[in-house]
């Protein structure tokens, strides 16, 4: 993979991320559907308590991620479309909605933001999330994943054409993973 | 007077909030429900090779289900005999042995230890057939479902389930192939007694338009439920909530995946369609038209049967419950297909599920409005529906409509005497108390 070198394009994605964090704890999800290609593919494997294979001994494949990730028919925790991600969106504003009633209070820092070519007017980008949570008076929890993320050009403007977020956690201790992350 | 009669009342319409929220009745329920019972451990599609193991609990204990060289399953206590390390410790995996991480002592399959390194070292020779891993004395199995049982005296896993089973082969036997349960589970934890998540799968349809409003109230799905709906009880403490389709209902109202986001998937209702009479060649003329809602299975085991997902309750203190999730599947359905009904399982359940997030959060402010003091002498109210239950024409079990909560009743009913008949044993037995005694 190349990196984009170019401080300008490396100035609009960090902004476009910067801003994309603002919205979604500004609670703007109707406006977040808009960032979307609309062929989004958002994923969020679930990560196993993995053993290792002994046969790759002495390997740095022995470690690798991607054996503790779900793939093939294995069940993701998510598996988004543009239609699902709409759904979610869409739910809050319902006023029927428990979890976001009384409200949930969030704040995501974004870091660690890596940008690469990829294919035509389409970015590779890796980025961290560290996200506060807060319900009610005092359930309050710390998030922290990866996302592996392919923005594409659309009409000038940046849209979230893939997205696949890695977590740490086997057992699962915050409150849900249902929310756009 | 019983012991529990202050937690439970008699007809099981007035339960105490102790009951979901006190430590010294879930050590009870350790003993006398947890130590009594089938329970849930794997299936076997999970374990479809020799030397395969997964990782399951019988309440808080950890065992390790294997398929042996001998290809029979395999339960034992997940705890080495010298030091008490677990001695398999990843979700799933393959191998000859389990090797304890500490001093190397290695049990094979069936639990017997292999070898200890010291043995050599000291030049003794120790007693092998007495230091394997404790074996869970009882394993059977359901269509594939594996069951294990610390209680060596138990009846045998059919007799347990009872008309469970008519219920079960809805989704385990539909097609010649079974089902398949697909990758390692999810699993969650959630501030809540383990007795909650059961009941609500026990034929909890009530809460769906409230508690789920957002995306279910007014659907077609919840009036379909509510008209053609019956709470089953097919043996006090199992429950089922099904829809009935009329036997003049349209072979699409009455196929699989006419539920969620595959309600108006031409593809796959097309096979669905087509596989209906292989279904109701297997299941019979009334099955055929049944499409079951949620399923539990006594003490902790549910089933949402449309989400196509299987779950254990596994219990983590009187406040606390890891939640294991699983989705499963008919083997014989075509892969793009299998990829649609997945998306019913993962969009609105398990950790990331729209429907599941309210779930797990009421369940939470469940045991945060229980936990409470001054309210000992107000009971929580389980009497909805008394005596509107009975027998069906073709439902095996009690049937009630889907407000009825006589599901709970009986499975409360028979908790409470679990729980009676055991503390009342251990009183009995000198042995007992010669230990309660030392302790």
């Amino acid at each position: 993979m190349k990196a984009v070198n170019n401080l300008k394009t490396v100035h609009q994605i960090q902004q476009f991320y910067y801003r994309e964090a603002r919205m979604l704890d500004e609670r703007q999800f109707q406006s977040w559907i808009d960032l979307l290609a609309p062929g989004i593919e958002y994923t969020m494997p679930n990560r196993s308590n993995c053993g290792v294979d002994i046969k790759l001994k002495n390997k740095e494949e022995i470690l690798n991620i991607d054996q503790e990730l779900s793939t093939g028919l294995q069940p993701h925790i998510r598996d988004d479309n543009l239609m699902t991600l709409t759904f979610r969106a869409n739910r809050p504003t319902s006023g029927l909605s428990m979890t976001d009633n009384p409200l949930t209070r969030t704040r995501r820092s974004i870091s660690n933001i890596e940008i690469y070519k990829h294919g035509h007017k389409t970015f590779k980008v890796y980025n961290n999330v560290n996200m506060s949570y807060s319900k009610y008076e005092k359930d309050n929890h710390q998030y922290n994943f990866q996302r592996q993320d392919v923005l594409q050009v659309i009409d000038g403007g940046l849209k979230i054409l893939q997205r696949k977020i890695i977590i740490e956690w086997n057992v699962i201790t915050a409150p849900t993973l249902a929310m756009i992350l | 007077m019983s012991y529990l009669d202050e937690f439970v009342s008699a007809d099981a319409h007035r339960i105490s909030r102790r009951v979901f929220t006190a430590e010294e009745i879930y050590r009870q329920e350790k003993r006398h429900i947890f130590g009594q019972n089938w329970i849930y451990l794997s299936h076997e599609s999970q374990i479809p090779n020799a030397g395969d193991y997964a990782l399951a609990y019988i309440g808080e204990t950890p065992i390790i289900v294997t398929r042996g060289l001998d290809n029979q399953i395999h339960a034992s206590i997940n705890s080495c005999t010298h030091r008490g390390l677990p001695v398999a410790r990843a979700d799933r995996g393959n191998t000859k042995r389990f090797i304890c991480p500490y001093h190397g002592w290695s049990y094979d399959l069936q639990g017997n230890l292999g070898a200890a390194p010291q043995e050599r070292k000291l030049g003794i020779k120790l007693d092998k057939d007495n230091l394997g891993l404790k074996k869970v004395p009882r394993v059977e199995t359901y269509l594939g479902l594996i069951f294990g049982c610390i209680n060596p005296l138990i009846e045998p896993l059919e007799t347990y389930l009872g008309d469970m089973r008519w219920y079960l082969d809805c989704m385990f036997d539909r097609s010649g192939g079974g089902a398949e349960v697909v990758g390692t589970p999810h699993k969650w934890s959630i501030n809540c007694n383990w007795k909650v998540p059961v009941e609500n799968q026990l034929g909890d349809v009530a809460h769906g338009p409230h508690l789920h409003g957002a995306l279910l109230k007014g659907s077609s799905q919840v009036d379909e439920i509510e008209r053609l709906g019956f709470n089953i009880v097919p043996k006090d403490g199992h429950g089922v909530a099904v829809r009935l389709m009329p036997e003049d209902a349209s072979l699409e109202d009455k196929i699989f995946a006419k539920d969620g986001l595959t309600l108006f998937d031409k593809e796959t209702i097309a096979y669905m369609q087509e596989q209906h009479a292989e279904v109701e060649e297997r299941l019979g003329k009334v099955r055929a038209r049944l499409k079951p809602l949620c399923y539990s299975i006594y003490p902790n085991l549910s089933l949402l049967w449309g989400n196509s997902t299987l779950r254990v309750s596994q219990p983590r203190g009187a406040g606390k419950t890891e939640y294991w999730s699983w989705w499963v599947v008919g083997k014989d359905i075509p892969d793009s297909i299998k990829m649609k009904l997945q998306k019913n399982y993962t969009f609105f359940f398990g950790p990331g599920g729209i429907l599941e997030q309210e779930d797990s959060e009421a369940w939470t402010q469940q045991y945060a409005g229980n936990n409470i003091d001054y309210v000992d002498d107000q009971y929580l109210y389980f009497g909805l529906g008394e005596g509107e239950q009975h027998k069906h024409p073709e439902l095996p079990g009690m049937a009630g409509s889907v407000f009825n909560e006589h599901y709970v009743r009986a499975f409360y009913k028979r908790w409470k005497r679990e729980i009676e008949d055991g503390m009342s044993m251990e009183k009995l037995d000198p042995q007992l108390i010669a230990l309660k005694n030392l302790a």
